[in-house]
């Protein structure tokens, strides 16, 4: 698949919750100055924001610095999302359903983010390579 | 990402909160706080109108529950309106809509307040 210029975005941000909401925002701009519909860009926010959030919290035993890797790629129709991070081994397909009758304090933690990234994207892909988690999230716009 | 806001607003004996912004981590703190000063104040039949809400995370659904078991753990009660579509869908394929209650419009959700037992 060929990309033209102007159509990727890519930032290495460190583990912290300042970083997160500044690659955010910048994300969030590159994607809408595209012409991304509304639910491409929700949908985007989202799986950054819970993905990279599991990363902070669950992502690591120590409290060095760690890089995490965010690429964005608008194709027609489809924005390709990649987060990458050294933090454990981490696949987010193994995780398990939540139960939605089950009270929200009593799910697995981390779960019902990754629940609604599943519901509302059109693919998940996840590859651990070199001591890294690549997780790949392909959304209709 | 600009700070969330919050309108306050008493219709009926029913607090009525008109949320702009993101419900997000931060989002969501502010909301769970707000939906606090409310109860202590007595204010206990809660209205939040989410029309001005165009996002919505894992964090700001759980403080919807959150806010929804503070006010019912006083004899209280939170009604929801003015859901965007992305929110409602949201809330709809994450399963909350069966522990939330939900109106259209805002006279719907403070009529509704007003009459739960609480």
């Amino acid at each position: 698949m060929s990309t033209e210029p102007g159509t990727i975005f890519e930032r290495r941000f460190h583990n912290r919750h300042d970083d997160l909401s500044r690659v955010t925002a910048e994300a969030m701009r590159f994607i809408e100055a595209r012409g991304v519909g509304d639910e491409a860009v929700y949908l985007a926010n989202l799986t950054i924001e819970e993905m990279v959030t599991n990363i902070l919290k669950y992502g690591y035993d120590d409290t060095a610095v760690h890089e995490i890797r965010l690429r964005l790629e608008i194709h027609p129709g489809t924005l390709r999302l990649v987060l990458e991070d050294d933090g454990h081994e981490f696949d987010p397909l193994k995780a398990p359903e939540p139960d939605i009758n089950q009270p929200a304090e009593q799910r697995v933690p981390g779960g019902l983010g990754i629940h609604l990234i599943r519901k509302l994207s059109e693919q998940i892909d996840y590859e651990r390579c070199g001591g890294r988690n690549r997780l790949t999230v392909r959304i209709r716009c | 990402m600009s700070e969330m806001k919050i309108g306050h607003a008493v219709t009926n004996g029913v607090s009525v909160g008109r949320i702009e912004g993101r419900l997000d981590v931060q989002g969501s703190a502010v909301l769970e706080t707000y939906a606090q000063q409310c109860l202590s104040a007595g204010e206990l039949r809660l209205v939040l109108d989410l029309a001005g809400v165009g996002y919505i995370s894992s964090a700001g659904l759980r403080s919807l529950l959150v806010v929804a078991k503070k006010a019912q753990a006083v004899n209280g009660c939170l009604v929801l309106c003015g859901l965007t579509p992305i929110v409602l869908n949201v809330i709809t394929i994450s399963g909350f809509q069966q522990l939330l209650k939900i109106c259209v419009t805002e006279e719907e959700a403070v009529a509704a307040a007003a009459a739960l037992p609480g």
